[in-house]
């Protein structure tokens, strides 16, 4: 959401991993979330304009607690959660040289003081290709994608010094990809509601969480996610009492109550197709082996055949 | 025993996807994963463990009968949701937007939270 108000100064892995001397993970931990990212794209990989590898890079992790990825790190800045709209603000004020009236270098902002801020801020200016890498620690902790807004700003405004990126450490394996074909589709990234016969956008109204627990939905069809084990309890409380179908190749915590269960073969492994990388990278998934099961795809597309013949049928009156 | 070495193997798990993975496969069964993480390692030879099984309200039942009574829960909504489409591929999702219109529903996916 924040990219579509201010946009988002970004680059690929590859260039990360060839060209970046400065790395700032904040409120990420890819060490245990993402495992191989440092050594294949980031800290630890040699490439191209970085033949040292993580000797010839500088490392900063910004998160509320010591992890194993800032335990790695060159500077490791521990802040209160909750402060990361105060933190991208100040950080964006030392950038541009704003003067900061009432503050002084041991001023905490975020638990942490100016002056730290401030070093940090020189460095990004001096590096020659900085990227920050975020993850959930900031998307969704207090203020959301408002911090996302402030930082993507924050990026674009070091690139009057040297060049900066921004890069969002996507999760799951194609999140990225439902945003991509919904937005080359819909024109909108997520929550589009086709209610009105056109694509209506609007985040809060027809976002999942909100629309579920104003109890807005009367059936759901989910699809390689696992609402039973991610969203609050409140919520799955309500779609066990509605019908719902679950496409999933395996086992989880929504097949056990989901009113129709389809059991699919997983992407990448039983079925092939294209998946999204966390920098908007597409690549060709391949099926390996054979699995007693349909596709994702041809089994919404059934889905879809014989949701068609209805309508059909019931627009010709018969 | 048929033994193949797939290398180049995209592993879906996050959003890194990393593209080296070797996975080596004897007789359709995944029995060996080079160039992976831990979490990629434990998905792969996870992967053909404790599948979902087709079922209609509890029980048992087949794809034909499943896909119908899917689509009419989906015709009878007055408000459809489709949710989810992290963990698959981007001509699913492309066929998911598609059903959402036919059926004048909502689609959303778990960035929204």
């Amino acid at each position: 959401m924040a990219r579509q108000l201010v946009g988002l100064a970004s680059c690929t892995l590859g260039e990360v991993k060839n060209r970046a001397d400065l790395l700032i993970y904040w409120g990420a931990n890819p060490m245990e979330s993402h495992m191989r990212h440092l050594s294949r794209y980031s800290a630890m990989s040699k490439g191209m304009y970085t033949p040292e590898g993580r000797k010839g890079r500088k490392v900063v992790v910004i998160d509320v607690r010591p992890t194993p990825t800032s335990k790695n790190a060159d500077i490791f800045l521990q802040v209160t959660p909750g402060q990361d709209f105060e933190i991208a603000t100040v950080l964006r004020a030392l950038v541009n040289g704003v003067a900061l009236h009432g503050l002084t270098d041991n001023s905490l902002i975020g638990g942490v003081p100016l002056a730290k801020w401030q070093e940090l801020a020189e460095l990004m200016k001096q590096s020659s290709y900085g990227v920050v890498m975020f993850g959930i620690g900031l998307t969704q902790s207090r203020g959301k994608d408002l911090n996302i807004e402030q930082l993507s700003t924050l990026v674009s405004e070091l690139n009057k010094f040297t060049r900066f990126y921004g890069i969002a450490m996507r999760g799951h394996g194609n999140v990225n990809g439902s945003n991509q074909v919904m937005t080359w589709q819909t024109g909108y990234p997520l929550a589009v509601n086709f209610n009105r016969g056109y694509p209506w956008y609007n985040p809060g109204e027809f976002s999942v969480v909100d629309m579920l627990h104003r109890k807005e939905v009367d059936a759901a069809l989910i699809i390689a996610t696992d609402p039973g084990a991610h969203l609050p309890y409140d919520i799955v409380r309500y779609l066990q009492s509605i019908p719902t179908i679950a496409i999933e190749p395996h086992k989880n915590l929504t097949t056990p109550w989901a009113n129709v269960v389809i059991p699919v073969a997983p992407a990448g492994v039983g079925a092939e197709g294209t998946f999204y990388r966390m920098d908007n990278v597409p690549l060709h998934v391949k099926k390996i082996i054979d699995f007693p099961y349909p596709s994702d795809v041809e089994v919404l597309r059934s889905i879809k055949e014989r949701v068609s013949n209805v309508k059909n049928r019931q627009r010709a009156g018969l | 025993m048929a033994l193949q070495v797939h290398k180049d193997v995209v592993c879906t798990f996050c959003g890194c996807l990393c593209d080296d993975l070797e996975v080596q496969v004897e007789d359709n069964t995944i029995t060996k994963v080079g160039h992976v993480c831990t979490i990629g390692r434990n998905k792969l030879m996870h992967a053909q463990s404790d599948l979902a099984s087709l079922r209609v309200n509890g029980k048992e039942a087949a794809l034909e009968e499943a896909i119908d009574k899917a689509a009419e829960i989906l015709v009878q909504a007055k408000a459809p949701l489709i949710y989810g489409l992290s963990s698959t591929t981007s001509e699913a999702i492309r066929e998911a937007v598609v059903l959402t219109e036919l059926v004048q529903g909502t689609i959303d996916n778990p960035s929204s939270y």
